[in-house]
């Protein structure tokens, strides 16, 4: 069967995919602490009304009436844009605006986050293995 | 590759460009003593590392190198001792630019950036790691 097709699972790997990619822009703020002149990244904060929407209908599809045509549609910007931060809590003389404490805690927030919708995925596979008759592990 | 593989790929590009530094402090440290062996030469000049980033057009991620190595171009400080094989015409012999306690707190910038980078690639690995789970 095709998780995908169930919202919640879709929800959560969306979640973990922006989660992930998060982690990617702050591995690149840590490593990048002491060069001058670097610009703090985040990415957007996920849109929860955007994802809800996302999860429930795609994106329209241009229709296809003859063979040769191309399957084509809007194309999908994701909700994960990387974006600079304006707002760091100081920047040092080098003009560089890591603070190694802030990217922390945003990682280990992250990190929550992540493990937050595995256990949700765990939780609803559970779910599922109950109503297959397997009983719930 | 997937974004948590990404990112433990940059951390140890931080890693090896602080590992850089740090090799750089220790050239410095040992140094702090090097005088000069003809008279009225330059002693050892301090050494500094410059960071820059780059685009790894693989990953798709700015990842941090070192630029290059340069020169610390200030003055020397002078000791007055006639009898030493470096002194110049004067008696002057002229002592490294390298001021140890400088050097102690580079280490600890240096160390304190390393040890941020680990961080990164243990929970990268962790949130791989319990992904995993998934499939047990």
């Amino acid at each position: 069967m095709d998780f995908d097709k169930l919202a919640i699972f879709r929800m959560a790997r969306m979640r973990m995919d922006w989660l992930a990619q998060r982690q990617k822009v702050l591995a690149q703020n840590i490593a990048n602490a002491d060069t001058p002149g670097y610009r703090a990244k985040d990415v957007r904060e996920l849109n929860f009304k955007r994802m809800a929407l996302d999860a429930v209908d795609t994106a329209p599809k241009t229709a296809v009436t003859n063979p040769a045509h191309i399957a084509g549609g809007l194309p999908h910007v994701g909700p994960y844009r990387e974006i600079t931060e304006r707002r760091t809590f100081e920047t040092s003389i080098d003009g560089n605006p890591i603070v190694l404490e802030e990217q922390m805690e945003k990682m280990s927030r992250s990190r929550s986050g992540y493990t937050l919708a595995l256990s949700l995925i765990r939780k609803n596979i559970n779910m599922l293995n109950t109503a297959i008759g397997k009983g719930g592990g | 590759m997937d974004d948590l593989s990404k990112a433990s790929h940059i951390a140890s590009f931080g890693m090896k460009a602080q590992a850089k530094r740090l090799r750089v402090v220790a050239e410095n440290m040992a140094n702090v003593e090097s005088l000069a062996t003809t008279p009225g030469g330059e002693p050892y000049r301090r050494k500094l590392v410059t960071f820059k980033s780059e685009l790894e057009r693989g990953m798709d991620a700015e990842v941090v190198r070192v630029r290059r190595t340069v020169r610390d171009m200030s003055d020397f400080e002078r000791d007055y001792n006639p009898s030493h094989p470096a002194a110049d015409a004067a008696g002057y012999v002229l002592k490294p630019n390298v001021n140890p306690l400088i050097e102690a707190m580079d280490l600890r910038e240096a160390q304190r950036s390393y040890e941020a980078n680990m961080h990164v690639v243990t929970i990268s690995r962790e949130m791989v790691g319990k992904t995993l789970e998934l499939l047990r």
